[in-house]
Parts: C-alpha cells; structure tokens; sequence
C-alpha cells in the first residue's frame, strides 16, 4: 500500500489571495512581513546579485553572520539563491514562532493574525474567545487557535526561458551554470520545501537540466504558461501533510 | 504540477504575453469545466511514470490548485473569482504597489506612481526580449534612459547581463539595452537609409535597462545603493489605486471591510478591463504592417476569443454575478461596437486603414497608445 500523503499539498492557511512576484526586488522580502500573517507571496530569483546585496544587509539586521558569496566563486549564484532563501526561511519562521507565542491581547501579533483572516470557522473560534471565562477552557481553546496558526507560503519565481549560458565578460558557463538552472538548484539546496519534498521520493535529489537555447523573441515564446516556473511551496508548518 | 497560476495575457504588469484573444473569464470557466478531468489525466501520467520506475503510486490524485493573477481590484471581484470560477487563490499585484509596508518599493518611486497619469504608463516597447512590458514612463530609470540618450551616449553600461540574448554584432550574447549594442548598431548602420537607421537606433534606444534598474527599489529601500535609478512596471488596474494604504487596510479591502479605491473614480470591472486593453491592442497589432496570411490567421482566432468573451460577459451579468449590470452592460456594449468597427475593414481590405479607424481612436485607452 501506498504512503503517500492523500493530500500531497503543504497545509494552506485560510487566506484566499496572494502577492504575485513583482519586478526582480519588489517582493524579495515581502515575505518577512506576511508570511507570518499567513499571506503567500513570491521571492524573484532572476537577479543574485541584488539577493547577494540584500542577503548583506538582511544578515546584519537579523544579527546572523554573513559570509560573503563572490560573482566568481564556485557555483556562486546557486549558493547565493540558496543562501538568501535560508536567511529568509530561517527568519519567518523565528517570526512565526513569536507569533505563535504572543498573549491573546489587543495589538499582539497573534492577534493581528485572526484579526486579518477571511470569515472561517478558525476566525470564529478566534471570536469566541472572548466569551470564555473558564481559565481551563480558555487555556484550551488559545492552544488550540495558537496551532491553528498557518504561515503563507515563501514561493520562488524562476523565469525559466532567462537561461543565459554566458558571463557578462562572454565566457561560456559551464554545464548546469546557466541561469535559471543554477537558480533552480539554489532553490532545491535551500530549506524552502517544493511539493516534491513531501512526497516519499529519496530526499536528495539532483539537478540536472539541459542547457536550453538562449531566449528567443519570436511570437512563439510569447506564452506565459511556458515563461514563468513557479516553483513553489515552503515551510510545511505544522508538518502534518509532509511526507 | 501542483498548481496553475493562470494571469491575464495584457491586464497585469511587467512583462505582458498576450493570448490570441483568450480573456480571463472563459480561460478560467474552461479550468473549472476540466478541472477534475486535468487532475485524473495527470495522475494517470503520474502513475504510469512511477510504476515504470517501480515506486510507489499514490493511493489518490494529488490535489491541484487553480490560482489567478490579473487586474483584480474589489472584493466583489475577488468573490466572483473565487465563487464562479472555484478558484484557490487570487493574485493582487498592482494594489499591493501602494503598500510599503510590505513592498520594497522607494519613496520617490512611490510619489511618482502616485502622481501618474494613463499616458505614463504605457505597454511599451522597453523590454530587450522584444516583448511587450508595462512601463512607468515617468520613473527614475526611464528619466536616466532618455539622459543617456540626451547626452548622446545611449545604452546602459549592462551591470548583469540577465537579459542578454543578443548576438547580432558579438560571438556572444549582449543586451540590446548596453551601450555596447548601441555602438556596434550605430557602427552598423553608418551606410544604411536613413529612415531605416533612425527605426533602428530609436527601437534600440527604447530599450530599458531591465535587469539593472528593476533591482532600484529594493536597492535603495535596504540602503544598497541610493543612487539607483528605478523602474517600475505596474499594471494598468494600478492607476485605479490613488493612495498609500497599510498592509491592514489592503487585507480589509480584500476582503470587503473597507476600501482603499478613491470614491469619486469610476473604475470599470476588471474583464472590462481588460476587454478595452484587448481591443486596443488587436487595433494596434494590426496596424503595424500588411495583413500577411499569418496575421489574417492570427486575426480570425483573435477576433474569435473576443467573440468567445463577449458572451461570456454577457451570462456573467444574466447569472446575477455583476453588482451594476447595467452599467456593466452599458459599457460592454461601447466596447462591442468598438471591436465590430474595427473587425469589419481586417476581412474586407487590409489596405484602406487610416480612414476606417480615426473614429475609433479618441476611445482607445490611452495607456495602450505607445
């Protein structure tokens, strides 16, 4: 008999939109700011300098020790998408933990969660809360909200037609170093958990992509569904669901 | 694949892939028609797969999501999405612009869009892949683009090569947006007519510094680089958007509690929307040159999803989905009688253009009006 999990999905919270990838930087560390709301939104990976810089300075701000990843260094731009991913994983979920752990009280984070949640069953539970007087219950009924808490998701955007097999001095890269593909690889060494991972499949997978043909502008590429990868899904949290 | 963002082919921003007339409506009424079909047809090709390589099948079809992106901008909107179509999630983009809180998008950057008109922004020509892309004319990058033009020195000094793809003038790819091209075109095209030198040089030097100037915002919000000129890209349901709202507020407009939309403008349905963007751009497409056997082909199937969309419009206000149907259909039908105008002449004679659509100009959304 299979193990597969019957909803091979990581768990949703109750929101019901999402931030779409803007630009190469705009969103890059929205994230931070929703992901413990439960509100998904979408890290770009085309630019790993700009990740490189912001990672910099991200680093000092959270007071993590940053080691500088250099254009010329090894696979460099794989480690630096995985590197700027962890950064930002690692961070949500400490934030999500505070979260979890912050007093049912008027302008605490936890209560800004429910505040912002669509009209479900998990909101009003949330309203009832209120009403319960008996410290046992109420003990209860917080852990029970306080589980009930979902983070958004921490999607990544690969333009997957953004291939570029060259350095900017004109050297070919060498096999599996072309753009979207170091990306991708960057994406799948990071913490960032993609649907794939919560399947029971061997956890180490790898990599390997044909170099494809370098962008072309005729009409024919013209087509979103073929552009933009998107691939996704992080922090399956809590775990159930996860293979 | 677990999931499948579907986005609207001109009404959203940055980088625009117009389908062949499909508009979001019937694309999204044909995914929930097919839904379940997709979902066992990929888990037959998931289970034929798995039990070629001997491992395990899943018991059941994994679950997959249907999300879509587009010029969404009312609760009602985001009701209908979900509630007729069954979608699982809805993108807002452009309305989250206004929100710094969450965005990294720079003051001044900010001020601009703000202060923006619809001929500011523009479905242009600014993107080295040659594909069309919404464009903040009046941003800092732009402003920087036409100085170096201005000063004689057009093209970019190409910081990261993302978009470099151009191998014309080098044994390897560069960006038509680098100086480098710039001087290796103008070489080029010392000995050339002039007419067509000034196409050239005026269609490179349209070319934004994409990959650089993009990161502008987030650079100078980190404190990365405060002399970075940005652009920016957002979509044309973002003019709509006229002021900065909390990440609070947004959520609450989401979801109805309140509104950020100013009251006194008129803002009509996003499939309006993005109907009049359609139209605009079938009439601009067809202008750019003769009707070859390729474009009449092109033009019939366009012409066709219009068609297709037109009367799922239609069902949308008869099945009570559409809070104003009146208005709603009001304006369908000025835009209706748009397109039949300018359908009539592509089937009879590609040739007596200027004429038949100087009518129709004064309606075309200025945005689309590059």
């Amino acid at each position: 008999m299979s193990n597969w999990p019957l909803h091979a999905q990581p768990l949703q919270s109750e929101h019901t939109f999402h931030i779409p990838v803007m630009g190469t930087g705009f969103t890059n560390t929205t994230a931070l700011a929703v992901a413990p709301l439960g509100v998904s939104s979408v890290i770009a990976l085309a630019d790993d300098t700009l990740l490189e810089q912001q990672r910099s300075v991200l680093s000092r701000t959270f007071g993590v020790e940053y080691l500088p990843i250099e254009t010329k260094d090894d696979d460099a731009r794989a480690r630096r998408t995985r590197a700027y991913l962890d950064l930002i994983a690692d961070e949500v979920e400490r934030r999500v933990a505070q979260l979890r752990s912050s007093p049912f009280e008027a302008g605490s984070p936890i209560q800004r969660y429910f505040e912002l949640l669509p009209e479900t069953a998990t909101k009003a539970k949330w309203r009832s809360l209120s009403d319960v007087t008996d410290p046992a219950v109420r003990m209860r009924v917080e852990s029970e909200l306080r589980a009930a808490v979902i983070p958004g998701q921490i999607e990544v955007n690969i333009m997957t037609k953004l291939d570029g097999a060259f350095t900017l001095a004109g050297v070919p890269k060498p096999a599996n170093q072309s753009d979207a593909v170091a990306s991708l690889r960057g994406f799948a060494m990071s913490k960032l958990r993609s649907i794939r991972d919560c399947l029971p499949v061997p956890r180490r997978w790898s990599v390997s992509m044909r170099t494809s043909p370098a962008y072309s502008t005729s009409a024919s590429a013209s087509r979103s569904a073929t552009f933009a990868l998107h691939t996704s899904r992080p922090l399956c949290w809590p775990r159930r669901g996860c293979g | 694949v677990s999931e499948y963002r579907i986005e609207s082919g001109l009404n959203c921003g940055g980088h625009a892939f117009p389908t062949e007339g499909q508009l979001l409506g019937p694309v999204l009424d044909e995914f929930r028609a097919s839904r379940h079909e997709l979902q066992q047809k990929l888990y037959a090709t998931y289970s034929a797969a798995l039990n070629a390589l001997n491992r395990p099948v899943p018991a059941l079809p994994p679950r997959i999501r249907v999300t879509v992106q587009g010029g969404v901008g009312t609760a009602r909107e985001q009701q209908l999405l979900r509630d007729r179509y069954g979608v699982d999630s809805v993108g807002w983009g452009s309305a989250f612009l206004y929100c710094p809180e969450v965005i990294a998008i720079d003051d001044d950057t900010l001020n601009r869009l703000l202060a923006a008109t619809r001929t500011d922004l523009q479905l242009s020509n600014s993107s080295p892949l040659g594909v069309p892309f919404w464009n903040l004319m009046t941003s800092k990058g732009e402003e920087a683009r036409r100085a170096r033009i201005a000063s004689g020195k057009s093209g970019s000094a190409c910081p990261r090569g993302i978009v470099a793809f151009d191998t014309e003038f080098s044994p390897y790819p560069i960006c038509t947006a680098s100086r480098r091209y710039h001087k290796k075109l103008t070489e080029s095209l010392k000995d050339a007519p002039a007419e067509r030198r000034q196409l050239r040089l005026a269609n490179a030097e349209a070319k934004s510094c994409l990959c650089g100037d993009l990161a502008g915002s987030a650079q100078i919000r980190l404190g990365i680089d405060l002399e970075a000129t940005p652009l920016i890209c957002p979509g044309p349901n973002s003019l709509y958007f006229r002021r900065v709202a909390s990440f609070n507020e947004m959520v609450g407009h989401v979801y109805g509690r309140n509104s950020v939309l100013p009251e006194n403008v008129e803002r009509p349905h996003m499939f309006l929307n993005e109907l009049e963007i359609y139209i605009a751009y079938f009439d601009k497409e067809r202008r750019e040159g003769p009707m070859t056997n390729v474009r009449q082909k092109w033009a019939e199937r366009y012409k066709q999803g219009l068609e297709t969309a037109l009367i799922h419009l239609r069902r949308l206000v008869a099945e009570g989905w559409i809070a104003n149907g009146d208005d709603f259909l009001a304006t369908l039908s000025r835009l209706e009688a748009q397109f039949r105008s300018l359908i009539a002449p592509v089937r009879t004679s590609p040739n007596s253009q200027p004429e038949s659509h100087s009518s129709t100009d004064t309606s075309l959304p200025e945005a689309v009006a590059t």
